[in-house]
């Protein structure tokens, strides 16, 4: 009989974002600081003490993103390709659905002409457990109703755009479709899809803006998934 | 294709008739002929990413709607969505072509009209390899692609009316153009069988 009864699955998610939310708050801090009060304009000792406040909140939300993510790594043991969406019930899918989620929506807003963006992992985890609970039918299925869970609650919380970019309409509802597109092509090149997926949803806006429903989702994902 | 400007292909294990209907590798294949024209003619260009992946969707969704059911079209199907795919590349034109390199050749259709040059080899350097994959045909090109006042008429036409630049692709490949419904699939085939002999003359264009 063994001595300790095995740990519960630690969700990683909430202190991830945690310590995400802590860094970006730090950088758009900064970046208004330095654009509302320039440092090398301001009197000493006023702009040693502003230059040091920054660079400990830096120090600290760099920290605190350091731990959560090598805690992260070892939990979802080195895998960083998601989960098949047709095969929702394989090991640690939840993990590796938002663990990918969360980067590859990273990665095609800052495609999209984003500075920074803010997305929670642990949204993503909410998805798919809502999605998942009551998965039928198939994988494009599953990828519209992720979707539709990805965008409301919204997984993507903030968004910067620098100043020269041209925002796109809806980019949070491009990132994600991109995404979901990228993992229905072929989870184990999904990073390398993640640019083709990103400029085709971004070609797709007309139809994103227009596909309310489940349905006229799961026909887009269908129509597109072996053209990215 | 022995007497255009090269295009070797990015690698693939699928058909390149199924690899050129992914974005990611006709991006890549259409990099790599910027490259090969680079080296070439000395030619440089930027391609605007995203206006090249709405050419490729508008693309997809014109030849899905047009693909035919009997297999005998398969051929002439692959004909046309080639020049489809120019006629869209030079509408909405991804390319804007840097300065010539010095001592560049007016005279010579690369350097007359560069992106026009480049879309053009681009899309029948494609059409000669999915023929040869899928019918072990040879290409060649017809005399017209070299001579310059055709490529006058073609880019003074296919501006005023981009769907012009399906008739000169087929004038290019050896194929009987079509002028009145170039986009129209259909119209193609029923030319073809009312009147399979028949050439049209694109002096008078």
């Amino acid at each position: 009989m063994p001595s300790r009864l095995p740990r519960p699955p630690i969700d990683t998610a909430p202190i991830k974002d945690v310590a995400r939310s802590l860094r970006f708050a730090v950088e758009q801090g900064g970046r208004s600081l330095r654009k509302g009060l320039p440092l090398d304009a301001l009197p000493e000792p006023a702009a040693r003490l502003a230059d040091v406040a920054l660079h400990t909140a830096r120090r600290i939300s760099d920290s605190a993103g350091r731990g959560a993510s090598s805690l992260a790594h070892v939990l979802l043991d080195g895998d960083d390709t998601p989960p098949p969406l047709s095969h929702p019930e394989e090991a640690a899918a939840e993990a590796r659905f938002a663990a990918a989620a969360h980067d590859g929506l990273r990665a095609a807003l800052l495609r999209l002409g984003a500075e920074s963006c803010l997305v929670s992992e642990a949204a993503a985890v909410a998805a798919w457990r809502r999605v998942t609970r009551a998965a039928e039918g198939s994988d494009s299925e599953t990828a519209a109703a992720l979707y539709l869970a990805l965008i409301d609650p919204p997984a993507v919380r903030e968004v910067v755009w620098g100043e020269s970019a041209t925002p796109p309409a809806e980019p949070a509802k491009v990132a994600t479709f991109a995404v979901l597109l990228a993992m229905l092509a072929d989870p184990a090149e999904y990073q390398a899809l993640l640019p083709a997926a990103a400029d085709l949803a971004l070609a797709l806006v007309p139809d994103l803006v227009q596909a309310a429903d489940r349905t006229a989702l799961k026909t887009l994902f269908e129509d597109f998934r072996n053209h990215v | 294709m022995s007497d255009a400007p090269d295009l070797h292909l990015p690698a693939t294990s699928e058909p390149l008739r199924v690899a050129i209907r992914r974005l990611r590798w006709y991006r890549e294949a259409f990099a790599r002929q910027l490259e090969e024209l680079q080296a070439d003619y000395g030619l440089g260009f930027t391609v605007d990413d995203r206006k090249l992946a709405r050419i490729f969707v508008d693309w997809l969704r014109e030849m899905e709607a047009q693909k035919p059911a009997d297999p005998s079209q398969r051929r002439a199907y692959f004909d046309f969505v080639s020049a489809l795919m120019l006629r869209n590349l030079l509408r909405d034109m991804p390319l804007k072509a840097e300065p010539l390199p010095q001592g560049a050749d007016l005279n010579r259709a690369e350097y007359f009209w560069p992106e026009g040059f480049a879309c053009t080899v681009f899309c029948l350097n494609i059409r000669a390899a999915v023929l040869e994959q899928e019918f072990h045909a040879e290409t060649a090109l017809t005399p017209d692609f070299f001579n310059l006042r055709q490529w006058w008429s073609f880019r003074e036409n296919a501006s005023s009316d981009p769907n012009a630049a399906m008739g000169f692709f087929d004038v290019f490949t050896g194929n009987n153009p079509e002028w009145q419904m170039p986009d129209s699939f259909r119209q193609r085939l029923n030319r073809a069988l009312a009147a399979p002999d028949r050439q049209t003359e694109i002096s008078s264009r």
